[in-house]
């Protein structure tokens, strides 16, 4: 009875270790998933280009836009990205999924590289997708401020250039 | 001098003591765990990443009260940030809105050209740059003017839902939007 008694204390603590310590999924960092922005030359080349100036066979222009991206906790090689202009945005004859017009249709993802986990602080990826003969790939590294993206759309006579650099931007949501 | 019938009598009372300890302490242990596993995310229901696509159609002229000539129409997607504002109810924090901070600018020979620009293409994380619109039950309106353009748009939102018509001005250029999206649901 004695012996019972003593345990009470650690009875006691139990559900407060328990509760401290998730035991259902671990405690994963994660540096990676939020909103950035991203900006930097676009160069279209199409034939025809109907955009272009008589004097020029591509068209250059400066854009800017913002993406998000979540780390995938099942598979950390991965990070699903929401927004990539010429994956899942942009223009709709001018991006792999050209009829998405909900997010869980076009899903894109980049992958680590070299193989392997995405650590605490970011690191490099690369994209790579297709669709009915739609590409586009791209590398890129994300970091825990910072984010760049060098990409290529291509479909039959269009290719298009994407060389952008951005920043991560902490909004209280994310 | 303590007896028997004493010392059970304490062991009672501390026993007694310590059951009534323990529903607190499996709260406290629940508690921790709730604060262990809830994510930061903001729960209001208009706060979120929507997908949004639509139309900009892109438009030269005006000078001096004449007609704007459409020089491109341009369907398109991209992802839009919203956030209500706890501390301003009647406010919507807009992030990568298309024409306000989100945009294009067509350059020639090396030179940005004025001749195609559709919404502003900077970003400065200051509260300056920040896109506001006033919210008043479901309809937003966006008055958001800078050196880099004008942008005025309104728009309803619901808990899943937004629809939006804009317009970006800028030195006789104009890009109309009207654009429809569906909150984003994450992987799990």
């Amino acid at each position: 009875m004695n012996n019972i008694k003593n345990l009470f204390p650690l009875l006691l603590l139990m559900p407060l270790v328990w509760g401290c310590v998730d035991s259902d999924e671990p405690e994963i960092e994660d540096t990676v998933s939020g909103i950035y922005y991203l900006y930097g030359p676009r160069t279209t080349v199409e034939d025809p280009c109907t955009r272009c100036s008589a004097d020029q066979d591509s068209l250059l222009e400066y854009i800017s836009f913002s993406i998000i991206a979540r780390l995938d906790h099942d598979n950390r090689e991965r990070i699903q990205l929401y927004g990539v202009q010429g994956a899942d945005t942009g223009e709709f004859g001018k991006r792999v999924y050209p009829d998405c017009t909900y997010s869980e249709d076009c899903k894109v993802f980049g992958y680590v590289v070299p193989s392997g986990e995405f650590v605490v602080n970011g690191g490099a990826f690369e994209i790579d997708i297709e669709n009915n003969g739609r590409r586009f790939q791209a590398t890129g590294s994300l970091g825990t401020s910072t984010i760049d993206l060098k990409g290529q759309y291509s479909y039959e006579d269009i290719t298009i250039d994407y060389d952008l650099n951005g920043k991560r931007v902490y909004l209280p949501l994310d | 001098m303590f007896t028997g019938h004493n010392l059970n009598d304490m062991d009672h009372s501390k026993l007694t003591s310590l059951y009534k300890t323990i529903p607190i302490v499996v709260l406290i242990g629940l508690f921790a765990l709730l604060a262990g596993t809830s994510p930061p995310m903001e729960n209001h229901p208009f706060t979120g990443h929507y997908y949004v696509h639509g139309s900009k159609i892109i438009s030269t002229g005006g000078w001096l009260g004449s007609d704007y000539t459409v020089i491109d129409t341009v369907y398109f997607a991209s992802v839009v940030t919203v956030k209500y504002m706890e501390d301003m109810t009647d406010t919507l924090h807009f992030f990568g809105l298309p024409g306000a901070d989100e945009g294009e600018r067509r350059i020639y020979s090396g030179r940005h050209n004025n001749s195609y620009i559709g919404g502003i293409v900077s970003y400065n994380d200051s509260d300056y740059n920040r896109v506001y619109g006033s919210l008043s039950n479901e309809i937003f309106e966006i008055n958001y003017t800078r050196p880099s353009g004008r942008f005025i748009a309104n728009g309803n939102i619901s808990y899943n839902t937004i629809e939006l018509q804009g317009e970006f001005l800028y030195r006789g250029n104009k890009a109309e939007y009207e654009l429809v999206g569906e909150k984003i649901e994450y992987m799990q």
